[in-house]
């Protein structure tokens, strides 16, 4: 089951880690996040108290004086009844140790401290531990510009660092330093130009921080897509929902992403649902398609004269699903069109029907709400004959959902989200917006909000002058100033915000229209 | 104003800590997808006013360690903690001596509440228990609360010597937390949530043990109120404890306290666990005999002194969790 001398040899599968996010380290979801698994590094440090040696544990040379069992397990005992509370992690479980062996023998507190180094936990810790990702177009730039991490020395003494960048492209700033007792250093991960010479591909690289004193060492993978795929797809996972009044063609054009999109502004639907067939869905639930007279949709270049209409605002191929909760990894097991993939219930309320038109077929969702709320969204998908796809978003009162498009073919490598309401807008006239995205604010009731404002950049692209109006749909939204009059070429900044004052006591969405 | 040729629409989204409808008791809710995860919260660094408390606390011979995700200590140490001096804040409780541990360990809090940020020690801690030791220290675990209520992620213990002075705190807590305190969702829509979300991967009846209770969930970054329960399965030993929003519904986080391991030995032959002392100890060879049996699709690990039952994992039949005497072999 367990070997505390050695766990990365219990057996094929059952492998542990020896050192603190090390081989075998566990950072799934499976076994409560890893508690029991990843306790094989804890294991390994009290074999290493207790019988010492010299050897290399997953990279770590040590040389080790032993306690023996009798002294270690007093310390374990103090360290995990007086000094360990619910959250205590491994950092944290090295501070109680020595607390405990302080209490007990202050002689034992070095061979607690270098035990503890040996399966890689030390007094430097860095924060987050999550990877570095960076994408962009062929050539750059890449996005974001710099990542932040914070070093932290948790010891008595002051510690010495270095950083290193496994690859040319990666830029670590500072690359070294010295951390007083009990400080912290910020360190900026970046991608340089030397990246730009880099082919369409997704490319790993790792910085490694060391500590001069111990040799103990923290890597942080760095991830960098190069011509990115657009996957098309967007999870609202923080209260973020910022579909409404919008539409998205999606034309097949070639390209590795497939398709090229359009956004415009909508206000009804472009295909009216009368006329359709109603469907009678229940909470959680899926009507099956079928078009008649040879007609065939396409998603991702794959025909289908068939599809699934799903309850929870998507439409799959192949089969049907009544998945209600919304994640990445479920959305990409199915062939499958998100409008809105959320927990809806159209049994409870608004109405969802299909039709086949002479050159499309049309699904539409009309005023259903999430399941066990009040509120209501309106969407529809458009699959035209000719392999054209388009969403149309009016009112969405979720805040939550995801929507996009799957091939079905699992989480794609290298996947990352779009900004499904940052795509350009077709140039159909000459007053365009160039900034894109909602403004979402958050804060307790009253204010103030953060963030508290965004400012939007207009800009004529036609030959004469326009004159423009902004408006607020709501009384706590302002945008400023109000109304002006562009020439040719020009461009202005109106500032949309949400001042505090007449905030209403509940989540809201508000519109600030832009007229000429 | 000319003709309306076209409109281009900002839309702003307002989210108010307080007001998302209520559910039907009878009601479900969509629970986010990193119900059993969660992203690793932001660094949080110190406010300037308590890295200023921290080095007047240095100079008076304190040490301070910092938590970088609440921006709070992590490890406070000095030769007396409840002494007052410049880095004190708080309401100046005095600390009474004479063995009222959990007392004062209230007032060493309130004698460091610059340093973590606490607004009223008194409200904001309530002794879970003090514990002596053989050296005679004393260990007073507090539980952060709010308005009453426990804090999930709120745990400090204070360390007393065995001259009976504060020497160490550690543990974490959450700064500024100001949810409000009413639920928009009842308890039993909590539960109804709960189940749903279970049976969305772990198909089978399930059963809420124990009424739920109201919390502050303060793991992670932001403090959120809501309804703590545990279902128990009735095919398979299981404890799934969960935090569902008690504002919007969502399943915060969920876990299932029984671990399970698989069976030592792929059939039903007694098997003897073989295992080494450590060299320092002597270094013999140990056996516990112990046997893996499937009859009626149960499977037992036993130890014939501590009767250790291990449960079937690999076979997809009920199995069920007894423990009983059998006769080594």
């Amino acid at each position: 089951m367990r070997d505390p001398a050695n766990p990365a040899t219990v057996g094929a599968g059952n492998e542990r880690a020896s050192r603190y996010k090390g081989t075998y380290w566990y950072e799934g979801n499976d076994d409560n996040s890893g508690v029991h698994w990843n306790a094989g590094v804890q294991n390994h440090f009290f074999y290493l108290l207790c019988e010492g040696g010299s050897g290399n544990n997953d990279g770590l040379a040590y040389n080790l004086t032993g306690l023996g069992v009798a002294s270690a397990e007093q310390i374990a005992y103090r360290a995990l009844a007086f000094y360990c509370t619910p959250d205590t992690d491994y950092p944290a479980a090295r501070s109680a140790w020595l607390s405990a062996a302080q209490d007990l023998n202050p002689a034992w507190v070095a061979p607690v401290a270098a035990a503890w180094s040996a399966v890689g936990v030390g007094p430097l810790t860095i924060s987050p531990s999550t990877k570095a990702s960076f994408r962009g177009l062929e050539g750059g730039p890449f996005l974001p510009a710099a990542r932040t991490y914070t070093l932290a020395n948790g010891d008595l003494t002051s510690v010495n660092w270095t950083a290193s960048a496994s690859q040319p492209w990666v830029t670590v700033s500072p690359a070294s330093g010295a951390i007083a007792a009990d400080g912290a250093a910020n360190i900026q991960i970046s991608i340089n130009a030397a990246a730009n010479a880099l082919a369409r591909g997704l490319y790993s690289a790792e910085v490694t921080f060391t500590n001069v004193a111990d040799g103990l060492t923290w890597t942080i993978p760095v991830e960098l897509n190069s011509g990115a795929t657009d996957y098309f797809t967007e999870l609202f996972d923080a209260a973020d929902n910022d579909l409404d009044n919008m539409s998205l063609m999606f034309i097949p054009d070639g390209s590795p992403s497939y398709y090229t999109v359009e956004r415009s502004v909508a206000s009804t639907f472009p295909a009216s649902p009368s006329g359709g067939t109603a469907l009678d869905l229940a909470d959680d639930d899926f009507a099956e398609a079928t078009l008649t007279d040879g007609a065939q949709v396409s998603l991702y270049g794959t025909a289908y004269n068939r599809f699934y209409i799903g309850s929870n605002g998507y439409l799959t191929f192949g089969q049907g699903e009544w998945a209600f909760y919304e994640s990445i990894a479920k959305h990409f097991v199915l062939p499958r069109v998100a409008a809105l993939f959320d927990d809806l219930d159209p049994a409870s309320g608004g109405a969802v029907s299909w039709k086949q038109m002479s050159d499309r077929a049309v699904v539409t969702w009309q005023n259903v709400p999430q399941y066990g709320m009040s509120g209501a969204n309106s969407f529809q998908i458009e699959l035209f004959f000719d392999g054209r796809i388009r969403i149309t978003w009016l009112g969405i009162s979720a805040t939550d959902g995801l929507a996009g498009f799957s091939e079905g073919e699992w989480l794609p490598a290298g996947f990352f989200e779009s900004d499904l309401s940052a795509y350009n807008a077709a140039i159909t006239d000459d007053l365009e917006l160039i900034t894109y995205g909602g403004l979402v604010g958050s804060g307790m009731e009253g204010g103030p909000f953060t963030p508290a404002s965004k400012t939007y950049t207009l800009r004529n692209n036609g030959a004469a002058p326009v004159d423009w109006t902004a408006t607020p749909s709501a009384p706590w939204l302002t945008a400023t100033p109000s109304n002006g009059t562009l020439d040719a070429g020009q461009q202005a900044d109106v500032v949309v915000a949400i001042p505090g004052s007449h905030t209403p006591t509940g989540p809201g969405k508000a519109f600030s229209t832009i007229s000429k | 104003m000319r003709t309306l040729a076209m409109a281009i629409t900002v839309s702003a989204l307002l989210a108010v800590n307080r007001t998302i409808p209520a559910f039907n008791s009878d009601g479900k809710a969509a629970p986010p997808p990193t119900a059993s995860g969660g992203a690793e919260a932001r660094p949080v660094a110190p406010l300037a006013e308590q890295t200023q408390a921290a080095a007047k606390a240095t100079q008076a011979g304190l040490r301070v360690e910092w938590n970088r995700q609440y921006g709070t200590p992590s490890v406070v140490r000095g030769a007396d903690l409840g002494a007052r001096g410049d880095f004190s804040g708080g309401k100046g409780l005095a600390l009474r001596g004479g063995g009222a541990f959990e007392a004062d360990a209230v007032a060493v809090m309130d004698n460091l509440a610059r340093l973590y940020r606490i607004q009223d020690a008194e409200k904001e801690f309530a002794a879970k228990k003090a514990e002596a030791d053989s050296l005679g220290f004393h260990h007073v675990r507090l539980q952060q609360r709010h308005e009453g209520l426990r804090v999930v992620g709120g745990d400090l213990i204070v360390h007393f010597n065995a001259q009976g002075l504060a020497y160490q705190v550690n543990g974490r807590y959450a700064p500024g937390v100001a949810v409000a305190t009413a639920p928009q969702v009842k308890a039993e829509t909590a539960r109804t949530v709960a189940l749903k979300d279970l049976a969305s991967f772990n198909p089978g009846k399930a059963e809420q043990t124990g009424a739920p209770e109201l919390v502050v969930y303060a793991r992670g970054a932001a403090p959120q109120l809501a309804w703590e329960l545990a279902l128990s399965k009735a095919d398979e030993p299981a404890r799934w404890r969960y935090w569902v929003n008690a504002i919007t519904g969502e399943v915060i986080h969920r876990h299932d306290e029984i671990m399970r391991v698989d069976p030592p030995t792929p059939d039903g032959a007694a098997a003897p666990i073989t295992g080494n002392v450590l060299a320092g100890e002597g270094g013999d060879t140990v056996s516990v005999t112990g046997w893996h049996e499937n009859t009626n699709g149960l499977y037992y690990l036993y130890n014939a002194a501590d009767r250790w039952v291990i449960f079937n994992n690999a076979d997809a039949a009920p199995i069920r969790a007894r423990r009983r005497g059998r006769p080594t072999g």
